[in-house]
């Protein structure tokens, strides 16, 4: 029994000075220097951006609009803060952290068709963990949401950061340095173009996206930026009816007095499947075409 | 309840310490409420089918040690079981195929859905409940008198949903054993649930969203990247099944009781007969005792002996799954040991023993074939498999990167660890970290495990593989 004890109280111990110590140096390394690769764009939102223009949204905001291509047209600053695989609560998390130390004159949000219909945290928010205890209050509340043990584990900053400072690491010997060009990330040309697919039917919204959907037009409001959407083209049919989602986030947009617009559908992209990588993302070419379409669009509805 | 679910982390430490502060005579009692409640966290209403299980073959199992009409009974009751089993897993697959074949001649109707849950674990009971049944009858094994100790035979929590199928003679003994606590066993199976985990969240759940996402859209990717998602689910069906494997055994010695190995280094084989003895033990031993060796095993004729083989390979196909893949999975390894079979005839092939570069090069030759088993398993569909199978052969391209390299990198890192300790363990070296004989280092690579565990483990309570089995 002594053994068992003593066995468990090594462990213990050595997980929690570890732990600690693990906390004081992810700190000091998160102050201090440039985190590498995926987290580049999101440290760079977070610590430096002066931009004039920022774009937030996930892997169709990310892959389908080019920074400069946008800049030459409005003769603006501008910089791609999409990230992968991120929703709602990474917007709401990075426009709170943004609007701490810079005002931008706009901020564009590339969303997707079922923008609206769920509202959870996902797997991808946790690319924040580095930055929680920062005084980001939205940051920290969504890293400790969840259930009691949730809240707890996430005080241990081994389990807060799990798989994030092992990628961070290795970012400094496999890719470092700044990630895509001003944040925006190509998709190349894939082995094989998609095939069309039909999308059938409406989709249901979540209540708690539509009130994500309003806090995050409140803040914009409230920080004098100006919000403008966009839905980037996608390879999909839809049969019949739009996307539910889409025609609420619409709505919501005519309410608020806010711009959209809306390539979802966009006939010169549906009739061209070499303008995509596969149904959701477009490559590098049909980026190109694309962000010169939004280009347009936004020179006369930001510099009105 | 997940092994890797937080529950499970206050559900174990609460029942192994209450196994041990209780009298002997309720430790069972406490043990078969605990695996019943284990299980009802999925859905509850299926405790039902395993106490029908439960109470038809231990009745059967009393009536066989009368003696009379022993036939009759077993018959009943094996039908009976596998008439549940069969329900459950392979109805809806059977009437889709018949009415597809029906459909190919011309008669077209609709196919009826029968919208049954599979039953976790349902495999793994039943066939336990029927090994039990059969030693019975073969007079190989006394019938269990107490029924609250033969229904904790059949859903002992810690091997209930995906094995080890414990055989009853193995098991029964140790309900009925007085244990004593002892720490150094409790630490080894600690360590066993520790390296379990570092398998299963470390490994598995780390290489996993590369092969969905290769898998689920074979079409948009080349040749190579199917080849190295083949690569990696090879090392991800084993540790998701292994490391299950290992802390049910962890977490059964805990409480003083011994389960069968499950895995002894199976990537390490050098034939494909050696292969099956390493991998899954539990079911390939089951499967020798009550179908194989029954069927006349290898004392007969070769080409007895090959038809036995295959049968029993076939077989096993159609137990890990109610689909087409698994069947050619089963058809495939059936295959290749009739070919294991004909190569031993063959003397200019039969090489003995062989240098250490010959082994080298069978351990390699025997993972790339497994490896290639691997597709019919993994794969959505039979369309999926030619589809694999045309693109690795056929269409090579840059690798598809995933969530990125240092992903790549830190996952095959992990495997690397993986084979080190395989290979440390095959060749016997005497490098010993967690099961050190210095206490203190023991402790401290125990912590260290875990503390990689931590940073670089996927905590999203992926299911195992093997449940849906």
């Amino acid at each position: 029994m002594k053994r068992l004890i003593l066995f468990i109280a090594i462990i213990i111990s050595a997980i929690f000075v570890v732990d600690i110590l693990f906390g004081v140096f992810s700190r000091y390394y998160v102050k201090n220097y440039q985190i590498p690769g995926d987290y580049r764009t999101i440290d760079y939102l977070i610590k430096e951006t002066k931009d004039d223009v920022i774009i937030v949204g996930s892997s169709v905001a990310l892959n389908s609009t080019i920074s400069s291509v946008l800049e030459d047209s409005l003769n603006m600053s501008v910089w791609n803060g999409a990230c992968n695989g991120q929703g709602l609560p990474y917007f709401e998390t990075i426009l709170e952290v943004v609007f701490s130390h810079h005002t931008p004159k706009a901020i564009i949000w590339g969303m997707r068709e079922n923008e609206l219909n769920y509202y959870t945290k996902g797997n991808r928010y946790k690319m924040l963990a580095p930055y929680y205890g920062f005084g980001y209050k939205t940051l920290d509340k969504y890293i400790e949401e969840g259930e009691l043990v949730d809240k707890l584990m996430a005080k241990s900053s081994l389990y807060r950061n799990n798989t994030i400072w092992v990628r961070i690491l290795l970012y400094n010997f496999i890719e470092p340095g700044e990630k895509g060009e001003k944040g925006f990330v190509a998709k190349g040309i894939p082995p094989y173009y998609p095939n069309i697919i039909e999308v059938e039917g409406t989709n249901e919204i979540d209540e708690q996206g539509v009130e994500a959907f309003n806090r995050i037009v409140k803040k914009c409001r409230d920080n004098n930026v100006k919000l403008i959407c966009y839905y980037p083209p996608v390879y999909k049919k839809y049969v019949n009816v739009t996307s539910e989602a889409v025609k609420i986030t619409e709505q919501l947009c005519k309410e608020n007095n806010i711009e959209i617009y809306n390539a979802l559908q966009d006939p010169a992209f549906m009739a061209d499947s070499t303008l995509f990588y596969d149904n959701d993302h477009l490559n590098k070419n049909g980026a190109e075409i694309f962000s010169r379409d939004l280009s347009g669009f936004l020179k006369d509805v930001i510099t009105e | 309840m997940l092994f890797n679910s937080i529950q499970f982390l206050l559900f174990f430490p609460i029942v192994s310490i209450l196994y041990w502060l209780l009298p002997q005579k309720f430790r069972n009692v406490m043990l078969l409420v605990a695996s019943y409640y284990f299980y009802m966290n999925w859905e509850p209403i299926y405790a039902i089918l395993i106490a029908i299980t439960t109470i038809t073959t231990w009745y059967c199992g009393y009536k066989l040690e009368e003696g009379k009409h022993k036939k009759t009974y077993l018959s009943i009751v094996l039908i009976f079981n596998f008439s549940i089993l069969f329900v459950y897993k392979y109805l809806n697959f059977v009437t889709e195929s018949v009415f597809f074949g029906l459909e190919y001649l011309g008669i077209k109707m609709d196919v009826p859905h029968f919208d049954l849950l599979l039953p976790v674990g349902i495999s793994f009971y039943t066939f336990q409940a029927v090994g039990y049944i059969i030693d019975v009858y073969r007079g190989t094994l006394p019938a269990e008198k107490n029924l609250a100790t033969y229904a904790l035979f059949v859903s002992f929590f810690p091997q209930l949903v995906a094995g080890p199928i414990e055989r009853a003679k193995n098991l029964l003994p140790q309900f009925y054993e007085k244990h004593r606590f002892n720490g150094d066993i409790f630490i080894e199976g600690l360590k066993l649930m520790v390296w379990g985990y570092f398998m299963k969240l470390g490994i598995a759940e780390n290489v996993a969203p590369y092969v969905d996402a290769v898998y689920n859209n074979m079409a948009q990717h080349n040749g190579t990247s199917v080849l190295f998602a083949t690569f990696l689910f090879t090392f991800q069906i084993f540790c998701d099944f292994g490391g299950y494997s290992l802390i049910a055994i962890g977490a059964a010695k805990c409480m003083g009781f011994d389960l069968v190995q499950n895995f002894k280094r199976p990537y390490l084989a050098r034939s494909m007969r050696d292969f099956w003895r390493r991998w899954h033990i539990s079911l390939s031993s089951w499967f020798a005792d009550y179908l194989y060796i029954p069927m006349g095993g290898s004392r007969c004729s070769t080409l007895k002996h090959q038809r036995n083989i295959f049968f029993t390979m076939f077989v096993s196909g159609i137990w890990h799954g109610a689909n087409w893949t698994f069947i050619l999975w089963g058809i495939y390894h059936g295959i290749l040991q009739v070919l294991n079979i004909i190569k031993r005839k063959i003397s200019f092939l039969d090489y003995g023993e062989g240098g250490p570069i010959i082994k080298v090069l069978e351990v390699i030759f025997i993972f790339i074939l497994s490896m290639f088993g691997w597709i019919f398993f993994r794969a959505n569909s039979v369309g999926d498999v030619w589809l694999a199978f045309e693109k690795i052969f056929t269409q090579p391209g840059l690798l598809y990167n995933g969530e990125g390299k240092p992903s790549m990198f830190m996952f095959l890192s992990l495997i690397a660890i993986l084979m080190f300790k395989e290979l440390k363990d095959e060749l016997n070296l005497k490098i010993n970290f967690i099961h050190n004989k210095n206490f203190v280092i023991s402790s401290i690579s125990t912590a260290l495990m875990i503390i990689l565990i931590l940073l670089c483990a996927k905590f999203e309570g992926g299911q195992f593989i093997y449940f849906q089995f």
